[in-house]
């Protein structure tokens, strides 16, 4: 299926914004990338049944996820072992996911942004296997 | 109950990518199954986009167990989204919100992203089962 002909007419404004800001305002290479790639899954990438999952809980020593969700909402949580908590609040913009508060999984008063930032944006997965 | 890939039209899958989890539940004529996807440790998955003859499939929450969400289908393909294990701004928790499924201009499946409230027919066809998936569940 050509991705392009399936461009996303939902794209939040907010994330729209976002998007064109972080072309200029960046303060990492991976940051960039982050925001190219994040674009390109709003607008072509919209999961229905297997969500696209950006960060892994396997990849990073907190236990963190950040999966993608349909066209632009996000899950945010912590699985370790048995125990998975998720943020209540799913945001349907990449904007409000990144001011996410991730107090009630980490312990501390940090956004997912700043936490990202933190990391320099590693481990992060891009890929993801169009088949819906 | 599957994917695009999986998916024969004249009936059934040619690979079940989900199991059924307890008793089939039903309510004044409308039945539905709890369902799961089998996965590996990276994987995180809702609900399907194709049913194989169930009108309404419901997800549980990873954390809680609790039933979270049921997904409608119309002619096997998913139609609306109820949802109610997740806030969004102005829908708390607890709260069922209707996400609806449409072809874009482009024609893409997508899922709208702006909810809205069970209409008073949803309401009479569904809320039943809904309240017998989890009875703490409200409409308005």
């Amino acid at each position: 299926m050509n991705k392009k002909l399936l461009e996303n007419d939902q794209l939040p404004i907010e994330d729209k914004e976002l998007f064109e800001r972080m072309r200029i305002e960046f303060r990492s290479d991976n940051e960039r990338v982050f925001f190219e790639k994040m674009e390109y899954k709003e607008l072509y990438e919209y999961p229905i049944s297997s969500f696209d999952v950006i960060l892994s809980e396997l990849d990073n020593d907190e236990g963190i996820f950040f999966v993608k969700c349909y066209t632009s909402e996000y899950l945010i949580g912590k699985k370790a072992k048995d125990l998975v908590k998720k943020l209540k609040d799913v945001p349907t913009s990449l904007s409000d996911a990144l001011n996410e508060d991730l107090f009630i999984l980490l312990g501390k008063h940090i956004t997912l942004w700043e936490w990202l930032r933190m990391r320099d944006f590693s481990n992060l997965n891009y890929n993801y296997e169009w088949e819906e | 109950m599957g994917g695009q890939r999986e998916y024969i039209k004249s009936g059934g899958f040619s690979e079940y990518l989900y199991h059924q989890v307890g008793e089939t539940l039903s309510f004044n004529g409308v039945s539905g199954k709890v369902i799961e996807k089998q996965g590996d440790d990276r994987s995180h998955n809702g609900l399907p986009k194709y049913s194989n003859t169930s009108e309404v499939y419901f997800k549980l929450d990873d954390e809680t167990k609790i039933i979270e969400q049921a997904r409608i289908y119309k002619d096997r393909q998913v139609a609306y989204d109820f949802d109610w294990g997740h806030t969004h701004k102005e829908y708390k928790e607890g709260v069922v919100h209707v996400h609806e499924w449409y072809f874009n201009k482009n024609g893409g499946w997508v899922r709208s992203n702006k909810p809205r409230l069970l209409n008073n027919d949803e309401i009479k066809r569904y809320g039943d089962l809904l309240k017998k998936a989890n009875p703490n569940v409200k409409f308005r």
